[in-house]
């Protein structure tokens, strides 16, 4: 299982970026190895699309969890077809790492 | 026969009533031949200021819209890679290809190259051409966008292309801003008519406006309308800018009213303003032989 949690920078130490589509970056955390992956967001400078762009990526990269502050309605659509589970933190100044204590 | 495009950068300035003015002018002052374009599709009230005329025909307009075929779909990436608009998801183990109405521009290149042969095109509405008129005249033309729809630049390509009587002269009401159905509304013009009203948002949008017409190389004038305040700021910035000042109509809160009531004849001849609508007509007449 992966859990996908946008961020605002490369580093456990950063907090979860409060745009979806657009986020600077994707903290991907598996739970088999328990390892954190964190990658750049190629869509976030798109012009339109950008959440199903977004839950393309993370659905074929086998994600199925993800936590955001927020979601658009196109994402959430499908994400909902995708039966991916959408968490939104309830600190919204909360950190990678904080995060996947609680996940874990 | 020639174009007239009435247009403004900021909402409100005046570009029906110059329209109307117009359009009344060449019809009953000078017995010349011209239909009203309502391009406000998102708005079109022009109608309101011609309860005399009667509906006469509705056209339904509709776009293309790619849709995917899941069974045939062999996820091959080809539609996604060639569109402009990141319409197209593709998720193949949720089987999920589709095609965002919102985003498409039905240009069809997805129909191109798939080579599965798993897109078709279905004909979605997005609105209508209602026109006007009597004693067997169409005398305005208005597009009319289904509400919620993003397609406000579609609908105005069609009714330009198809719904235009070339034999007469065509004066075009303009949706205000400065867009893409701005834009595409004042391509192909033979002349632009800027309506602005003096005041710091009033020279602030024609600024914009300016940019765009520049920018395309359209002939253009200026009309400065309820002039009633300072116009001396706007004045300057269109010599600045070596822009030609058509006229300048002046504020008259009885024309306001007559607008309030959508009653031209009192915004055109109860006030007054018939010989203003005859200027600007002889002005633009003398510029592109109207």
């Amino acid at each position: 299982m992966i859990t996908a949690i946008t961020s605002n920078a490369n580093t456990k130490a950063a907090q979860v970026d409060e745009k979806f589509g657009r986020c600077a970056y994707f903290a991907l955390h598996n739970h088999a190895t328990g390892e954190t992956e964190f990658i750049d967001n190629p869509h976030k400078n798109n012009k339109g699309g950008v959440g199903s762009s977004v839950v393309e990526m993370l659905a074929n990269r086998e994600v199925t969890q993800i936590v955001a502050i927020e979601f658009g309605p196109k994402a959430k659509n499908l994400l909902e077809k995708l039966s991916i589970q959408m968490i939104v933190p309830e600190n919204k100044q909360i950190t990678i790492e904080e995060i996947i204590a609680k996940i874990k | 026969m020639k174009k007239i495009v009435i247009a403004s950068g900021k909402g409100g300035t005046g570009k029906t009533t110059v329209s109307i003015g117009l359009h009344q002018t060449a019809l009953k002052d000078l017995n010349r031949e011209a239909v009203l374009y309502d391009f406000d599709v998102e708005e079109p009230n022009d109608h309101l200021f011609y309860q005399e005329l009667e509906l006469k025909k509705s056209i339904g307009l509709t776009i293309p819209i790619p849709q995917i075929d899941e069974e045939k779909c062999t996820f091959c990436g080809k539609c996604k890679a060639n569109c402009s608009f990141n319409a197209i998801t593709l998720i193949p183990k949720a089987n999920i290809a589709q095609v965002s109405t919102e985003l498409c521009h039905s240009c069809g290149a997805c129909v191109l190259v798939c080579k599965d042969e798993a897109i078709t095109e279905i004909h979605q509405p997005i609105g209508e051409i209602n026109e006007f008129g009597q004693n067997g005249q169409i005398l305005l033309k208005e597009g009319r966008l289904e509400i919620g729809l993003p397609h406000q630049t579609a609908l105005i390509r069609q009714f330009k292309k198809s719904h235009i009587d070339r034999s007469k002269v065509a004066i075009v009401d303009a949706p205000p801003g400065t867009s893409c159905p701005v834009v595409h509304s004042v391509e192909g013009a033979d002349y632009v008519i800027a309506v602005a009203e003096p005041s710091p948002f009033g020279l602030n949008d024609l600024k914009l406006l300016v940019e765009v017409l520049n920018d395309i190389k359209l002939p253009y004038g200026v009309i400065i309308n309820k002039a009633d305040n300072d116009t001396e700021e706007m004045e300057a910035y269109l010599k600045k800018q070596n822009i030609e000042l058509i006229a300048k109509i002046p504020y008259d809160k009885n024309v306001a009213e007559g607008y309030s009531k959508a009653n031209k004849q009192s915004i055109i001849y109860d006030n007054n303003l018939k010989d203003e609508f005859l200027n600007i007509w002889n002005f633009v007449a003398k510029k592109i032989n109207l």
